[in-house]
C-alpha cells in the first residue's frame, strides 16, 4: 500500500456544529464487526477538517482526507469535496437538483397542478431563494453547539437579548 | 447455529461472509450505496445492501462502506478512489445479482488474482517453517532433530575447534 501511505485515509462524513475556528467537524460512520454476532454495527468518530472559508455547513456530507501533518492540535484532515450539500442535493446520475426522492422541477409541476392557496405565499421558491447561510447568526444558530441555559438575564442586562448567552 | 436468531441469520455466519468474491481493487477507499426505502426500481439496491454489504465490508476491511437512504429518486453506487477518481454505477431497476456481477466486472479483483494472492499468503503461512515470526524459533526445538548445543554439547566430531584444531597467531 505504498501509494496510499503518502496520501492519507479518505473518509465520508457529515458535518456537525462545533466551536473550533477555521474547521469543519465531520462525523464519520464506520461499520465495526461484532465478533460474537458476526454483524456490523455503526460506530461514529469525529474529525476536524481544515475549512478557512467556511464552505461546509452543518449537515453537509463531505469527503475528507487525513493530512500528512496536523495543522493544529485538533485539525487533522482536509476537505476534498462537498459531496451532498445539506438541502441542495444534486442527483449525480441525471445532474438535476433533488428534494429527497423527487426532482425539483417535478415538485414544481405537482404544486402547479395542486394549486396555490389564496392567502399563501406559494411555498419555498428554490430558484429565487438566497444561498444557504444568509440567516446565520440572525435567526439560524444551528452552526453553534447546543448548551444548557442556566440563567435568564433581566430586561435591563446587556446580555438579555443575546440568544447565545448562558 | 447458536445466536442464529432473527431474519436470515445466514447473513451473519462466517462462511457466508467469506464466500463472497467481491474484493475491491486497492485504489477504492469509500464505497457508498444510495437507495430509497420504497419504490420497485430500488428493490435491487435494497437487496444488495441487505445481502451483500456485510460481505463487502468483511472482504474489504480498509474501505469505508456507507449507505444513504431517501436522498435521490434513483438508486446508485458511488465509489471514491485514491486519486480523486469517482465511479458512479446506476442500479435503477437492476436485480441484486446484476449489481453484484457488474461491480465484480468493473472494480473488483479477478478470481485469478484472488487465487494467486491466496497462494502467496499460504506459502507465507506455512506451518512447517521455523525461525523468527513462526511458531518454532529454531530447529533444535523439534523432536528428532539435533538438540540445542546450549543445553547438550555437540559431539566433538561436529565441533569445528576439534575438527580443524586451534590456530595460534
Amino acid at each position: 500500500m505504498a501509494g496510499s501511505a503518502s496520501k492519507g485515509i479518505m473518509l465520508l462524513g457529515q458535518c456537525l456544529a462545533h466551536t473550533t475556528k477555521n474547521a469543519a467537524k465531520v462525523r464519520v460512520k464506520r461499520l465495526v464487526l461484532d465478533q460474537n454476532l458476526h454483524m456490523y454495527f455503526p460506530e461514529f468518530e469525529s474529525h476536524f477538517a481544515h475549512d478557512p472559508e467556511h464552505k461546509c455547513k452543518v449537515g453537509d456530507i463531505v469527503l475528507i482526507q487525513e493530512l500528512p501533518e496536523k495543522i493544529t492540535k485538533d485539525i487533522t484532515h482536509s476537505i476534498l469535496k462537498i459531496v451532498y450539500p445539506f438541502g441542495d442535493v444534486t442527483d449525480p446520475i441525471s445532474g438535476k437538483k433533488v428534494i429527497k426522492g423527487v426532482y425539483r422541477d417535478c415538485a414544481g409541476y405537482r404544486k402547479e397542478l395542486f394549486g396555490v392557496a389564496e392567502d399563501g405565499s406559494g411555498g419555498f421558491q428554490y430558484d429565487k431563494a438566497p444561498d444557504r447561510g444568509w440567516q446565520e447568526n440572525k435567526k439560524d444558530f444551528t452552526h453553534k453547539e447546543g448548551y444548557m441555559k442556566w440563567h435568564e438575564f433581566e430586561p435591563g442586562h446587556p446580555l438579555h437579548d443575546d440568544p447565545t448567552a448562558t | 447455529m447458536p445466536f442464529m436468531k432473527g431474519r436470515f441469520p445466514l447473513r451473519r455466519t462466517q462462511k457466508y461472509l467469506e464466500s463472497s468474491n467481491l474484493v475491491l481493487k486497492e485504489r477504492v477507499k469509500v464505497f457508498t450505496v444510495n437507495y430509497n426505502v420504497s419504490g420497485n426500481h430500488h428493490q435491487g439496491a435494497r437487496d444488495f445492501v441487505y445481502w451483500n454489504i456485510p460481505q463487502i465490508q468483511y472482504k474489504n476491511p480498509g474501505v469505508q462502506v456507507a449507505t444513504f437512504k431517501n436522498m435521490t429518486p434513483s438508486p446508485f453506487i458511488r465509489m471514491f478512489c485514491e486519486n480523486g477518481e469517482e465511479i458512479l454505477v446506476d442500479v435503477d431497476s437492476k436485480s441484486k445479482t446484476d449489481i453484484c456481477d457488474h461491480i465484480k466486472k468493473i472494480i473488483c479483483k479477478t478470481d485469478a488474482t484472488l487465487e494467486q494472492e491466496a497462494l502467496e499468503k499460504k506459502s507465507l503461512d506455512n506451518p512447517a517453517n521455523f525461525g523468527w515470526g513462526c511458531d518454532r524459533q529454531c530447529i533444535c526445538e523439534i523432536v528428532g532433530q539435533v538438540p540445542c548445543p546450549s543445553v547438550v554439547p555437540l559431539p566433538k566430531v561436529m565441533r569445528g575447534k576439534y575438527k580443524w584444531g586451534q590456530t595460534f597467531d
